[in-house]
């Protein structure tokens, strides 16, 4: 377990996720079937953390991994911009703190946003974005604007 | 005998007739004894035209002398005619001078007159008309300029009303259009001024508004 975690530390999204424990496989099997007997480093994890794979439950153990990464929980997260690896580390870890540890994100591009976001959770769509505001606040500009336009019309009487 | 001897004999043949048929003419015009009865009638008839032809001679000098008499006796007359006659024509071209001078006068006069009454008549009439065209000119112009008023009044408070309902209209599209034109506008100056700490901020600002509203809390 402390491989998946270190992985699902290191990684926010389940593309992410499952392309690590692709390199890891790879690397793996290197280590185990190479002519050399040398292990190759994987330059990703820690070779401590895949030291205890052998021939025989290295396919048992990644199998498992893949089927643990698909079904951990995820949040569609709609931005109008897409954040870099610093920003979305960040903002993985926020909702993994807010939300559920194991939660990964799975970003999506959304320029109507204008700023703020919206999310998908369980089927259902959240928007918080600007855009949103706006239309919230429809009643309350048509106000202002029936306002504005009887005090012009009293200013040209 | 050839053909040229029988025609030259038939010409001396026709020449030897036509000789001696000449001769006897002669013969019956000059040289045949005349009777006494017919010497005397010739002598007779020549005294006979003599004497016609001296009585007619006589009577054509007396005729040639009766008309020149009778030519210059005409002559003496149509003088004396034409002489009578010129004098009456000087008298009555006096007197029809006269008299027409009298009357180119009395019509000259007649239309000065005729001049100065039409004068003051037209002047008159064209006052009056003028002054007639002028109360129906102002009447008219009176008459179109309310037409024209009353048109232009209807006219503009229709454009008026046209406008302000145009107006309305369009401010009632603005109000409808207004949240779609400032969310495009907002989005448009938002895409171009937000850096990335920006947006960052702004969903952290979200998600916090989010989570205050219990839509993140324990639902996954």
């Amino acid at each position: 377990m402390e491989l998946f975690n270190y992985l699902l530390a290191n990684n926010y999204t389940k593309s992410g996720l499952l392309e690590s424990v692709r390199l890891l496989r790879q690397a793996v099997e290197k280590d185990l079937y190479s002519s050399d007997g040398k292990a190759q480093s994987l330059g990703l994890l820690p070779a401590k953390l895949y030291a205890d794979f052998t021939k025989e439950d290295l396919y048992t153990k990644i199998k498992e991994y893949t089927k643990k990464i698909k079904e951990l929980p995820e949040l569609t997260l709609l931005l109008p911009f897409i954040p870099d690896e610093p920003n979305l580390a960040m903002l993985t870890n926020w909702l993994r703190k807010e939300i559920n540890p194991s939660l990964v994100v799975n970003i999506k591009l959304d320029k109507q946003l204008g700023a703020g976001c919206a999310f998908i959770i369980n089927g259902v769509y959240r928007d918080y974005s600007i855009s949103n505001e706006l239309k919230q606040a429809n009643d309350k500009i048509q106000t202002l604007l029936t306002n504005f336009e009887k005090r012009v019309l009293e200013v040209k009487k | 005998m050839n053909l040229p001897s029988i025609i030259y004999v038939i010409i001396l043949i026709n020449l030897t007739v036509l000789l001696a048929g000449l001769c006897y003419l002669i013969y019956q015009r000059w040289l045949a004894p005349q009777s006494p009865e017919l010497a005397r009638a010739k002598s007779q008839s020549g005294v006979i035209i003599h004497d016609a032809l001296h009585e007619a001679n006589k009577v054509l000098a007396q005729a040639q002398i009766e008309g020149l008499k009778v030519v210059a006796k005409e002559k003496l007359e149509s003088k004396y005619l034409e002489e009578k006659f010129q004098k009456a024509l000087e008298g009555l071209s006096s007197d029809l001078t006269k008299q027409l001078s009298l009357s180119v006068e009395s019509a000259e006069k007649d239309y000065e007159y005729f001049l100065k009454t039409l004068e003051t008549t037209i002047a008159k009439t064209a006052s009056a008309n003028q002054e007639l065209i002028t109360a129906q000119t102002k009447r008219f112009y009176e008459d179109s300029n309310k037409q024209i008023q009353g048109v232009l009044d209807v006219e503009l408070k229709n454009a008026k009303k046209v406008v302000e309902e145009y107006g309305k209209s369009r401010m009632k599209a603005v109000d409808d259009n207004i949240t779609d034109i400032l969310d495009q506008v907002i989005r448009e100056v938002l895409s171009l001024s937000l850096s990335t700490k920006d947006h960052m901020q702004i969903v952290f600002k979200a998600l916090e508004k989010a989570k205050k509203d219990n839509i993140l809390n324990g639902t996954i």
